[in-house]
């Protein structure tokens, strides 16, 4: 096979998500004209926000961190066809585990202490997405409703525990005391406020890639994937392997929650998890879960929303718009492929 | 003695108001399930809805106008869902997550563009029960089931409305032959596309009403937090009442006492923290999913595009 054809066939992939985008900011535009904004200002601030200056490059890797771990997250589960929607959840129970080390143990020296702290994380996230797992294993109980369920109920355990006796007295807001700075991830730069976290959200992915795309267990969860029947018949154990990655995914969200508080937070903060869920859905089903596609559409997603709080700030357009542009987003990609496909 | 029946008598009569979107997005789901749609954009049609039905009463003055906002709000969401999942024949819970995550941003971007972000939000008038003479007098019957608002009687008619449609007439009968077997329904002359669009479209305008009740009944105001996971559990009511009218008409009565005890169970003064009472509606939900699919009976086809040139089946 020469490179030439398969330049071609990327630029044929690539194709769907161009006319996707060009569709989508056409529809910003056009909001943007019904709302009486200039669109062409809202354009260059949407795109050109999160370059405009060093702060706001940090701001962009700040989101873009939890997103792209978010959607990971996200994206395990769904190569076996599950839609693990409680990554929010898990994120949430993350950050728990890592207060709760960070608060009781914080005798310990740091070089102990962060381990067990992104140990934590990633051991409650993965509990956290086990209780759906076991649904769905034990009753066939789909993981769409029964892991949106457990975000509701980690929302009010987030609460519970802000509020007990870990709770910050001094903040008005319910949150817990801070973790020792010893705990803290080491920063690789003060300005922006860039952690060691970084460089775990980017090494993570490409050892997802590798795991799915060259293992042996990632292509039996990928033939889970296409086919579940066929691949039970030829001997791999399907029915293990989809709650088997909602855990892996739950672990991946946990470890989310854990580096935004050893990363960031510092501490566990109501409302924490912002809105990186349901980014997260939309930056993994835009990628078809390909843990490769995560990065640009990750970063995409999030020059958006930097872009989508500077058009706030100095155009006061509500930052909701966004979230509608992104829906719609992999909305038209989805309308886009299936024409690519009928094409051929 | 006394003191007690009233105490009941308050929950109940709050439990079956609760009950109206329910039963609303339950029957919503069910008429879409029944042609094979599943529905998982609920809880984001509901909050657009919502805010449309509010954002017009509030602009006109008038309820009715709202809710007729709501319902077409819906008959939108409704209608891109069919053309995503049954022309494009694109993956239902894909496209309902994203319709999901788009109902949220219509709904607080239209809320802010209109009200803008205000310190004391605005508020309309809200629905007033109706007392039906005799009935309501009644003790406890009387005030728990016969003196509630129009929504509720609308939201009873309906499911009776919609169990005759689907078991008692021929349209019925054609249209859950859809759910069960596209291809059967296809070579007996049963245009299968016409059919999923329409149940759909009519599927997203109940949704849109059981989104629009809920700044009605309640408060009078439009908050981000109005529908709180009731789209969502009312995935695990139509399951628990198996794409069937009259028993999701039913188990709406268990969600919503768990939904009331849930949000009003601090009056009870019991020792427990109210963060636990809040998960009680969640918890409840995950228990009875697991009994429900102990036993699933879905329709058949749920859930899969239909595409007259496939040859698998």
């Amino acid at each position: 096979m020469s490179s030439g054809i398969k330049l071609d066939e990327y630029v044929d992939k690539m194709v769907p998500y161009l006319i996707g985008i060009v569709a989508a900011l056409s529809a910003a535009g056009l909001i943007l004209a019904a709302l009486g904004k200039n669109v062409l200002q809202g354009y260059a601030t949407l795109l050109t926000a999160s370059f405009g200056s060093t702060t706001n490059v940090g701001l962009l890797i700040l989101k873009f961190i939890p997103l792209l771990m978010m959607s990971l997250a996200f994206s395990v589960p769904l190569i076996v066809r599950k839609f693990n929607v409680g990554n929010e959840g898990q994120f949430l129970l993350g950050a728990i585990g890592a207060v709760t080390v960070g608060l009781t143990f914080s005798d310990l020296p740091g070089a102990l202490g962060l381990p067990l702290l992104l140990l934590s994380s990633m051991l409650f996230g993965l509990a956290w997405a086990a209780v759906p797992a076991l649904m769905l294993y034990k009753f066939r109980v789909n993981e769409v409703i029964s892991t949106i369920l457990m975000n509701f109920i980690s929302f009010y355990l987030v609460l519970y525990v802000a509020t007990g006796s870990w709770r910050d007295e001094f903040a008005g807001h319910p949150e817990t005391r801070p973790i020792p700075a010893s705990f803290e991830l080491p920063l690789l730069s003060a300005n922006p406020q860039v952690s060691l976290g970084f460089v775990i959200s980017i090494v993570l992915p490409l050892l997802v890639y590798y795991y799915v795309f060259k293992s042996v267990q990632g292509y039996e969860l990928r033939a889970a994937g296409a086919n579940d029947r066929a691949a039970y018949v030829f001997g791999i154990n399907s029915k293990l392997l989809a709650p088997f990655a909602i855990m892996l995914g739950g672990a991946l969200a946990g470890l989310a929650g854990g580096i935004e508080v050893a990363g960031l937070q510092f501490r566990l903060l109501e409302g924490m998890q912002s809105n990186y869920g349901a980014l997260s859905i939309i930056v993994a089903l835009i990628a078809s879960g390909n843990p490769l596609g995560l990065f640009l559409s990750a970063l995409f997603i999030s020059v958006i929303e930097i872009g989508g709080s500077a058009m706030k700030a100095t155009m006061g357009v509500p930052v909701e718009t966004v979230y509608v542009i992104e829906a719609l987003l992999l909305l038209f990609i989805l309308m886009a492929n299936v024409y690519r496909r009928r094409r051929r | 003695m006394t003191d007690l029946l009233a105490q009941l008598t308050d929950f109940f009569s709050l439990a079956v108001a609760v009950s109206v979107p329910y039963i609303l997005a339950g029957q919503s789901m069910t008429l879409a399930g029944r042609t094979g749609v599943f529905l998982v954009f609920n809880e984001g049609v509901m909050l657009a809805s919502a805010s449309s039905t509010f954002l017009v009463a509030y602009l006109t003055g008038n309820i009715l106008l709202g809710l007729l906002a709501g319902a077409l709000t819906g008959a939108v969401f409704g209608l891109i869902m069919s053309f995503f999942s049954v022309t494009l024949k694109q993956d239902q819970f894909v496209v309902g997550l994203a319709l999901f995550i788009m109902g949220v941003g219509v709904a607080n971007m239209l809320y802010k563009i209109v009200i803008g972000v205000v310190s004391t939000p605005p508020q309309v008038p809200t629905l007033k029960g109706i007392g039906i003479p005799l009935l309501s007098d009644i003790p406890f019957l009387g005030p728990v089931i016969f003196d509630q608002s129009g929504m509720f009687y609308f939201a009873v008619a309906l499911s009776l409305a919609l169990w005759y449609f689907l078991y008692r007439t021929r349209y019925g009968l054609n249209l859950r032959s859809v759910g069960e077997n596209p291809r059967v329904s296809d070579s007996l002359g049963i245009n299968v596309f016409r059919t999923r669009y329409l149940a759909t479209i009519v599927a997203g305008m109940i949704m849109g009403l059981a989104g629009g009740y809920l700044p009605l009944y309640f408060t009078g105001t439009y908050t981000p937090a109005l529908v709180g996971g009731r789209g969502w559990i009312a995935i695990a009511l139509t399951l628990f009442g198996r794409w069937s009218p009259l028993p999701v008409l039913g188990g709406a009565l268990v969600f919503s006492v768990a939904d009331v005890f849930g949000t009003y169970g601090q009056i009870l003064d019991l020792p427990v923290s109210p963060y636990f009472l809040f998960m009680v509606p969640f918890i409840v939900t995950l228990v009875i999913l697991v009994q429900v699919y102990r036993k699933a009976e879905l329709p058949q086809a749920l859930g899969k595009a239909y595409d007259r040139e496939s040859v698998e089946d």
